[in-house]
């Protein structure tokens, strides 16, 4: 993608009116040129806020086993430090911490204070079972609340995904979107190029495939039921078509048809075996190794690729965003946040932790880390700027910018039982990938089952 | 090719035929074979847990290889498994104390007073699937706020103690005479000294047997504890199973995780094992 | 017996309160939730409702339950895998049995060896074997290449989750059978051997006309103590493969799981352990009766 590099300035304040365009009201976003005013060597302590204040109070919290909380949890000591609160932290994959967190809240469980939270799957479901605690109160009270702290540094659009009807109930800590991660080595080993629509994505799957007699694999993407919308919707997208047609599913329509024989195709035929029960984890696991040539995953996954400790492709991997399609280039951007538990004991303290975790300083720490950070004042920060200094970090920030520009921040259908829906169109994909269906009956099935879900009430 | 020799000692072969080194060697052919099949697994598990994560997925694999401990110390050092052993040390240790308290004397009162049917009642648990009992229990626990708590997992721990107890301790009070404690009896003891001076001590191989198995039993069960646990006391087995998830990624972490719930239980074996093997299958060869 | 009657009357209740803890125990927790979850059968619970006092829903649940097509899909998984388990568990349980009733040098050792599998942890067996089984980076698949022979996908495709899942059983628990027979073996009589080899039998004929036929009580009793835990199967099935690749491997008692504490749907989830409950009783049902026609 040398072809899209813009110089840094110029690209941000372009993406910087685009987002402020997007806005739903003036927020007083900063033009682009203004310097930045944070640096990392401000510690917040010195604002004569009151860290202390709930002092010898502990907490829990539950967090996916995802860079962001590697990145974190070294620095969690800092915040105990500052604040004298205690904070105990459980880490597993995030499928489990999702039922862990389900059974607990609906046990009413006290047992974490603050957890990480997808607003796009479970946002709605939990917000009306009164599972997350309204923070629009917390952010307004000058007594708990630095005044270095900053709302209005938030990209609007990651902050409007942790509002559910109007109310804030979480903050972003992170934003993400689809991209192709490509390894170089293996692309000009067997001569292939780097994809630029989605069609040539099987033309270069094919060209690696046979040039390397089945011993490397294509491309991996995700086909875990539950987890494969996230990669799959931009294949709607992009071929011009949004998941639902006024909020009926009909994935009949010959494009969306298309879409789905478009992934189906690419996971079958190119795919490792086994790739539908494949989530990010394996994804990047198997690309690490250098045994799959392409993988289509999260921004979110350069931490893991690049790992030094399980890694050998480090120096040979090129990333793009997903490419356009007949339907140009519609990518679904999403921000993960951390939200408090209704039931928490120690609210208070939890949402100190919560401003901790988010500041303008955490926030660049996560970032120098492949972490795309959801404020402002981080893309401004000349240390982040400096540190993108391999060719494949500055890919990933032009792809991330792109993803930004053209976001779409839809992950799945409008439904409030996400889980299910979701579950449905990954086991639609997933049979036309194991060739128990073809995508016409896939589709049909689907739409019959959804039809029934959404009617549910 | 029979020569007939019928072994009159307690030999554990029933089959008295002298052995010509054909057939010993048929049996040793097939017995290397089902070791291969069935021990294989466990001896990957214990090796992968000491190997560097590249080289367990290396073929051919590597049989010899410089071991690490970083996967263990990774367990101890990221993760709070030493906290976790000692909360499934607590919830076992108190299911099977709590099964041997209520089971002991419920098995001697069945087998001596003729009360076989209040065993049989605790069979029901051995036949309904556990997510029925946990359905309820979740229920009410998260009604009454005691979702994990100590007490919580070491109560429900013992429904699968308790029967087991039952049934073992059973059927080795029945095989103590009579005769034994009737002397005892005339002599002026109460049924309850009977039971706690005479019994008991004539048990004890069986009670061992039994606390052993218990342990095991109530070491081994996940599904209580993966609902009913919390934060504060989550036992190894679902603390180890979350490294599932991550499984491709670190696949070190995960055998090395499988060993730490392994090894204990494996030692308990290897201490008790000549009673246990009998001890399991007494019940069933009557 | 002449003793004072305070005493007497202790020891006339002496039985009960021995007995009766445990009773108490066996109510209060395992006979309560069973009334408790026909209760939930018909109503509607919700997450943060009242233990008490539902609203009633009549047969909701139940036809929910039985309208929904995973629910049968369920049952017929439970079926097929406890089926091609517990087949193969006793065949292979029958034969380890009787190899490790031979009485040759370090056969004690083995024993306890080939022990092992029937102890170690379901989660940790389902951990060991998801490694084994992982289609790229296998052990498994490496082993079948090196023979030249096509790589499995094992967990990974619903045409072959459930035979994989039961191989793992079967490694499990064949030790288990074959311990019990092993016992079994142990206990036989001599005499019949004698009589046989008398006559000029054969090792095979004295194998098929006389040990299997006295096994085949305990056989039976083997069968039906696994059976019992194989319909209910849970713990390897969840730590391997969550039910998946779409549902493919959802034996009964995960589908409860699902239900009950996935989708909140409590009544669905009561219905389908009551009708699992029904279904080991029926069995073991008809395996006692076809025990008695031995005796």
């Amino acid at each position: 993608m040398r072809n899209l590099k813009i110089n840094l300035a110029a690209s941000l304040s372009v993406f910087m009116l685009l987002t402020s365009a997007c806005s739903s009201g003036g927020t007083g976003n900063k033009p682009a040129a203004s310097p930045p005013p944070t640096t990392a060597e401000n510690k917040p302590a010195q604002t004569g806020f009151d860290w202390k204040q709930f002092s010898g109070q502990k907490i829990s919290l539950l967090a996916n086993k995802q860079p962001w909380i590697t990145t974190l949890e070294p620095h969690i000591k800092e915040f105990e430090q500052l604040t004298g609160i205690k904070v105990n932290t459980m880490i597993f994959p995030e499928d489990q911490v999702r039922q862990k967190a389900l059974i607990s809240l609906q046990a009413s469980s006290d047992e974490f204070d603050v957890f990480m939270s997808l607003k796009s799957r479970e946002g709605l479901q939990y917000y009306n079972s009164g599972f997350y605690e309204n923070l629009d109160g917390y952010v307004t009270n000058a007594k708990i609340t630095s005044p270095d702290f900053d709302v209005k540094d938030f990209f609007e659009g990651p902050l409007n995904g942790e509002k559910i009807k109007g109310n804030l109930v979480g903050l972003p800590i992170n934003v993400e979107g689809p991209v192709l991660y490509y390894n170089k080595e293996l692309f000009q080993k067997y001569g292939a190029e780097v994809p630029k629509t989605l069609d040539e994505i099987e033309t270069a799957a094919k060209k690696i495939v046979d040039g390397s007699k089945g011993q490397i694999h294509g491309v991996t993407l995700r086909g875990l039921p539950g987890a494969l919308p996230f990669t799959f919707g931009n294949f709607i997208y992009n071929n011009g078509k949004t998941w639902f047609d006024d909020g009926k599913p009909n994935f009949q329509d010959p494009t969306r048809i298309k879409a789905i024989q478009q992934y189906a195709d690419l996971a079958k035929k190119y795919g490792p075996p086994g790739v539908v029960q494949y989530s990010f984890y394996q994804s990047s696991a198997l690309f690490a190794q250098g045994k799959v040539a392409m993988e289509i995953e999260s921004t979110n996954e350069l931490n893991s690729i690049i790992d030094p400790k399980n890694s050998r492709v480090i120096d040979k991997t090129g990333v793009v965003p997903v490419p356009p399609g007949p339907g140009g280039s519609k990518l679904t951007q999403l921000q993960w946040g951390l939200s408090i538990n209704k039931f928490a004991k120690n609210k208070e303290a939890a949402w100190l932790f919560m401003q901790w975790a988010t500041s303008k300083e955490m926030q660049l720490e996560m970032a120098l880390n492949g972490i795309a950070s959801p404020r402002k004042s981080t893309w401004d920060n000349e240390k982040f700027k400096s540190s993108m200094d391999t060719p494949l970090k500055q890919q990933w920030v032009e792809a991330l910018k792109f993803i930004m520009a053209n976001a779409n921040p839809d992950v799945g259908p409008p439904a409030e039982d996400q889980a299910q829906v979701r579950q449905l169109i990954g086991e639609m994909v997933d049979k036309v990938i194991l060739g128990d269906k073809t995508a016409e009956e896939a589709a049909k099935e689907a739409d019959a089952k959804l039809t029934e879900v959404l009617n549910k009430k | 090719m029979n020569t007939l020799t019928a072994q009159k000692s307690a030999q554990s072969s029933v089959i008295a035929v002298k052995k010509t080194w054909k057939s010993s060697l048929a049996v040793y052919i097939q017995l290397a074979v089902c070791f291969i099949v069935f021990v294989f697994p466990i001896v990957w598990m214990l090796m992968s847990a000491f190997k560097e994560n590249v080289d367990i997925t290396s073929y051919p694999p590597k049989f010899i290889f410089s071991p690490t401990l970083d996967h263990f110390r990774e367990l101890f050092v990221s993760y709070p498994f030493g906290k976790y052993i000692v909360n499934s040390l607590i919830v076992t240790g108190g299911s099977t104390a709590l099964g041997l308290l209520l089971g002991v004397p419920a098995a001697y009162g069945a087998a001596r007073y003729g009360l076989q049917w209040t065993a049989f009642l605790t069979l029901i648990a051995r036949m309904a699937p556990g997510i029925l009992f946990l359905i309820p229990w979740y229920v009410i626990a998260s009604q009454l706020k005691i979702t994990d708590t100590y007490m919580t997992l070491i109560v429900t721990h013992t429904v699968i103690t308790m029967p087991l107890i039952v049934w073992l301790m059973l059927s080795y009070f029945q095989e103590i005479p009579k005769e034994i404690e009737e002397s005892a009896l005339i002599d002026g003891c109460g049924p309850f000294r009977v039971l706690w001076q005479i019994n008991i001590p004539l048990a004890l191989p069986g009670i061992s047997v039994s606390t052993a198995l218990s342990f095991i039993f109530s070491w081994n069960y996940f599904l209580f504890s993966l609902v009913l646990s919390g934060s504060n006391t989550t036992p190894l087995t679902v603390a180890a199973f979350n490294f599932i998830g991550v499984a491709a990624v670190d696949w070190g972490g995960l055998m090395a995780a499988a060993t730490v719930i392994t090894v204990p239980v494996l030692i308990i074996v290897a201490l008790v094992q000549r009673w246990l093997i009998r001890g399991l299958t007494s019940g069933a060869v009557k | 017996m002449s003793v004072p009657s305070s005493r007497t009357s202790l020891t006339r209740l002496a039985p009960w309160i021995m007995v009766l803890p445990s009773v108490i125990f066996t109510v209060l927790l395992i006979g309560f939730p069973i009334v408790y979850v026909i209760y939930l059968m018909f109503t509607k619970w919700a997450p943060g409702s009242s233990f008490w006092g539902l609203p009633f829903v009549g047969l909701d649940n139940v036809k929910a339950t039985f309208k929904d097509v995973l629910f049968w899909k369920s049952t017929w998984i439970t079926l097929k895998i406890s089926a091609i388990s517990l087949f193969f568990e006793v065949v292979l349980g029958t034969y380890l049995g009787i190899l490790l009733s031979k009485s040759v040098k370090g056969i004690k050792v083995l024993r306890v060896l080939f022990f092992f599998p029937a102890i170690v942890p379901s989660v940790a067996a389902g951990m060991v074997w998801v490694q084994l089984y992982d289609p790229s980076l296998g052990f498994l698949n490496y082993v079948l290449q090196t023979f030249h022979l096509p790589a499995g996908t094992w967990l990974n495709d619903p045409e072959s989750v459930i035979y994989a899942l039961s191989i793992v059983d079967i490694w499990q628990w064949t030790p288990f059978i074959a311990m019990i027979v092993l016992g079994g073996i142990q206990a036989l009589p001599e005499d019949p051997y004698e009589a046989a080899y008398m006559d000029g039998a054969s090792k095979t004929q004295a194998l098929f006309y006389i040990t299997l036929p006295m096994l085949k009580q305990t056989i039976l009793i083997a069968l039906m103590l696994r059976s019992v835990d194989m319909l209910r199967i849970f713990d390897t099935i969840y730590v391997m493969t969550q039910g998946g690749p779409i549902n493919s491997s959802t034996s009964l008692n995960i589908y409860g799981y699902q239900q009950g504490f996935l989708y909140t749907s409590m009544g669905k989830a009561s219905t389908a352990m009551l009708f699992l409950l029904l279904i080991v009783m029926t069995i073991s049902f008809l395996l006692t009766r076809w025990r008695k026609r031995y005796v």
